[in-house]
């Protein structure tokens, strides 16, 4: 009983004793440098930033700290440096506004730039204006959360990503908010993470883009007018859940663009007011379930190098193209899709309709072959070589259709 | 106007309207590449190919270009590539120097850059930190 009482006692008394020290910067304090005090810190200690205005070039972090702002504190990059770079462990960093960092240099600078890390926090920050909002590279269980992170790209000048992520794995990056960036959030070689409920918006080249990441998800973000949308690109298993794709429009524009990837899942999204909602090149035995496609130009773009993908449970509304592809093949599958073009008849009533539906107009195909031809787009002609392509195919293959289309909303 | 004036003209308008030959301005963060369909936000490393007919194809990274090559059975086309150093301007593929290093995380990986023959100085890496070549050993 007595060593339980002594066991219990360490255990509850000890965080008092190792608790790291308190170090506080700004005006009037011990500290008027944050380099100084980081400097000074022992590992695990806690530096409190004051309200201010601190230009200090380039800030290195190299032991595990937390570093805290109270009242927003600016840390001023000039245009000229890196502000932070974190080289440690378990660093936390929280409520500090990181602005102006250096520009477009060959070594990428960034607001917050972590590299060979893990366990770092990035959390309730405001990057402003930055570079590269947050970097991070060769890293692990790291977790980025809650930061707004703002740039002002223009269409002609470079400017990097606003989360960027390199060679590393298990990150967590969620309910940030990021405008204005090349692009929202960027993986490249980062595998075992996942996105959620971010808000990426007006971002020049894509809200989100992966390359060469397998194994990472991501759910309930919010994806609207980025210059093209979202890409997933050379990638395995990536699974993207209920997020929102809206107002991605232009020439080259997507509401989600896949290319050369497999084996992922997307369900329950909802693609709204694209260009192309979905466009899939080169992409294999995807999932495409229970998603919501309206007002987009083309729902779907299928092209021929996809395979073995499943298109099931879809709700199709409003879109002035339902699907499109440019070949003759058919290796994809569609079934019980709502689609509101749909005009076959029900009789024995449940709830499938009896004769399949053709989502490949005529005109869509030929659209596909020569984009011009859209200037002819509804009319007279045009309806009636739909309607006659509908009764006998000739121009659309033949087992492009939806057998068992869905009669009502899925 | 008299006749004479008026075919003045129209010599003029049709030597315009064709025999453009040069490459085309690429327009950053707008343009997407033609192989890879990603949008071109670096021109450092974008280029295009130009086929007789006049028909542009840009890349986003010469890895990009060398596949389309690779794909594609015309030969008469022309490449331009663009040059590493000013951004912009695009350097005709017989006479640019190409340099490959891991360092340069290039958009689609492809990390080979070019140069004009007489910049090569201003690769702005050691020589022994990249590999070089000529157009001739990488569409071979």
């Amino acid at each position: 009983m007595r060593s339980l009482i002594v066991i219990l006692s360490v255990l509850f008394l000890a965080p008092l004793f190792i608790k790291g020290a308190q170090i506080r910067v700004g005006t009037g304090e011990a500290y008027k440098s944050i380099q100084l005090a980081i400097n000074a810190a022992q590992p695990y200690d806690t530096i409190h930033i004051n309200k201010g205005l601190y230009k200090e070039g380039n800030i290195q972090i190299t032991k595990p700290l937390t570093i805290i702002g109270k009242g927003w504190p600016e840390i001023d990059g000039e245009k000229k440096y890196e502000v932070f770079t974190i080289k440690a462990n378990d660093v936390i960093i929280r409520g500090l506004k990181v602005q102006h960092s250096g520009y477009a240099t060959l070594d990428d600078p960034g607001g917050i730039k972590v590299l060979e890390s893990q366990n770092v926090v990035i959390e309730n920050n405001w990057l402003f204006d930055n570079f590269f909002g947050v970097y991070l590279q060769y890293s692990k269980n790291c977790i980025v959360r809650g930061n707004r992170i703002q740039a002002y790209g223009k269409q002609e000048q470079e400017i990097g990503n606003g989360i960027h992520c390199w060679k590393s794995d298990s990150l967590i990056i969620e309910n940030n908010f990021i405008k204005g960036h090349r692009d929202g959030i960027y993986f490249e070689f980062v595998h075992y993470s996942s996105i959620h409920t971010n808000h990426a918006v007006s971002n020049i080249r894509y809200g989100l883009h992966f390359m060469f990441s397998n194994n990472d998800v991501y759910t309930e973000n919010k994806f609207q007018g980025n210059g093209a949308g979202v890409a997933v690109m050379y990638s395995r298993s990536v699974d993207m859940y209920k997020n929102i794709f809206y107002e991605n429009w232009g020439d080259a524009a997507y509401g989600l663009l896949l290319k050369e990837i497999s084996d992922g899942h997307i369900s329950g999204n909802q693609f709204t007011r694209n260009t192309v909602g979905v466009f899939m090149e080169g992409t294999n035995r995807m999932k495409v379930e229970k998603n919501k496609f309206d007002y987009n130009g083309w729902a779907m773009k299928i092209q021929a190098s996809c395979m073995e993908n499943e298109i099931k449970q879809n709700n199709f509304l409003a879109n002035t193209f339902d699907v499109s592809t440019n070949g003759t093949t058919v290796l994809n599958t569609f079934l019980h899709n709502y689609w509101d073009k749909y005009s076959g008849y029900d009789l024995n009533k449940d709830g499938i309709g009896d004769v399949p539906y053709r989502p490949l107009t005529m005109f869509g195909v030929l659209v596909e072959k020569v984009p011009a031809a859209m200037l002819l787009f509804r009319s007279f002609m045009v309806l009636l070589l739909d309607q006659s392509e509908k009764i006998f195919p000739t121009l659309t293959p033949d087992h492009f259709i939806d057998p068992k289309p869905s009669m009502k909303y899925v | 106007m008299n006749l004479k004036n008026c075919f003045t003209i129209l010599i003029i308008l049709s030597a315009i309207s064709c025999g453009q030959s040069g490459p085309e301005k690429i327009e950053l963060n707008k343009d997407a590449c033609y192989q890879c369909k990603m949008t071109i936000s670096d021109l450092s490393f974008a280029s295009q190919a130009i086929t007789q007919k006049g028909r542009v194809y840009k890349f986003d990274d010469i890895a990009c270009l060398l596949e389309y090559i690779k794909g594609n059975t015309v030969t008469e086309n022309q490449y331009w590539i663009g040059s590493f150093i000013n951004k912009g301007e695009f350097i005709q593929a017989d006479s640019a120097v190409f340099f490959y290093t891991e360092k340069l995380n290039s958009p689609m990986r492809g990390n080979i850059a070019a140069v004009n023959n007489w910049n090569i100085s201003q690769i702005p890496y050691d020589t022994s930190e990249y590999i070089r070549y000529a157009w001739k050993d990488l569409v071979k």
